[in-house]
């Protein structure tokens, strides 16, 4: 089958004959980067999993609404975004009233063979990224391991592009503070 | 303060000792994990959000409602000290929406909130989108990062 454009394929979903096709050939085209976007923020497979679920659920019961001269890319990502924003809020909130630091719980995931098994210096950048807020952190992420443009960031995170350009740039700052020092 | 080269530099040294994959040294999921994740979404039994659970002991509950009590406490006494200064302070209006905003936490997220307040309480202060940005969304970086983001001549 030829790629469909995104225009095509929200034209399958809308049209109830078609839909249940147009939204796996959405779910196909999209799965695998915002699961890793995701799983970057979160850590571990299940947590990814049960973000990446919400996010193509709440895609489909939205579609139908969905403005056809947007972009389809940047929204289905701000959405991921949000979900995983959410979740890292709650996780935050209980993790505070059972063990203490969700930082640290993170930072112990990255020593489970089952989570991280990257080198070390991969290990080095993600302690690094855990010491940053995490929008910085998902800022990074989407500009350095996606290669996304500011202008596209912008609209997913909905923040100016000069704003991004300063997280970015106060990121790659504390990184290389933390490189330093090893 | 870390010029735009030197953060090319840092880029490139990150760069040359890692490969710049997609799943950053974490594991990969189930190799069938992207095959069937189409067909293993609810769509169609469970409308609602699947809801992430996390478990919850007793011990817990018991723990929360400590600081609850704790934190009303404390509210009292912020109350009954700072009474005269919440008096004296607050001669400031608020718009319709804005009180809307604060009544109704089920339909605003805290952005939305801490926007319609902020547009209150700070944007007469500030007056650079950067500026701006840093009030809306980046109340969680430290003091010293908004001093040093205003200071930036590099993002001027």
């Amino acid at each position: 089958m030829k790629n469909l454009t995104d225009k095509e394929i929200i034209q399958l979903v809308i049209n109830p004959q078609t839909s249940e096709k147009g939204f796996n050939i959405l779910v196909k085209n999209y799965q695998e980067r915002i699961y890793w976007h995701i799983r970057r923020m979160v850590y571990m497979h299940d947590d990814a999993n049960d973000i990446a679920q919400n996010t193509f659920v709440k895609i489909w019961q939205n579609l139908s609404s969905f403005r056809s001269d947007s972009n389809l890319y940047t929204w289905i990502y701000r959405i991921a975004t949000n979900e995983t924003f959410d979740f890292l809020k709650k996780k935050k909130r209980y993790v505070f009233s059972v063990t203490g630091d969700y930082r640290d719980e993170l930072n112990r995931n990255l020593e489970d063979d089952s989570i991280f098994d990257g080198d070390e210096i991969e290990k080095k950048l993600q302690k690094a990224l855990l010491t940053l807020p995490d929008k910085q952190r998902i800022v990074f992420n989407m500009k350095y391991f996606d290669e996304m443009k500011y202008k596209e960031m912008s609209t997913i995170l909905n923040t100016s592009v000069g704003a991004l350009k300063a997280s970015y740039h106060h990121a790659v700052k504390k990184i290389k503070k933390s490189l330093d020092e090893d | 303060m870390v010029s735009m080269n030197t953060e090319k530099k840092t880029e490139e040294r990150i760069s040359t000792k890692l490969n710049r994959t997609k799943n950053a040294g974490f594991t990969n999921p189930p190799s069938d994990y992207f095959a069937h994740f189409a067909d293993n979404l609810p769509l169609k039994e469970n409308k609602e959000d699947k809801k992430i659970r996390f478990a919850f002991s007793q011990n817990n509950w018991f723990q929360l409602s400590s600081l609850a009590v704790a934190a009303l406490l404390l509210l009292a006494l912020w109350i009954f000290v700072f009474d005269a200064d919440i008096k004296k302070d607050t001669d400031i209006s608020f718009t319709v929406e804005e009180l809307m905003a604060l009544s109704d936490f089920q339909n605003y997220n805290d952005d939305i909130i801490y926007s319609e307040l902020a547009s209150v309480s700070y944007l007469e202060n500030v007056t650079t989108d950067v500026e701006v940005d840093a009030f809306l969304d980046y109340s969680d970086v430290s003091t010293d990062e908004i001093i040093d983001l205003y200071s930036s001549e590099d993002l001027k």
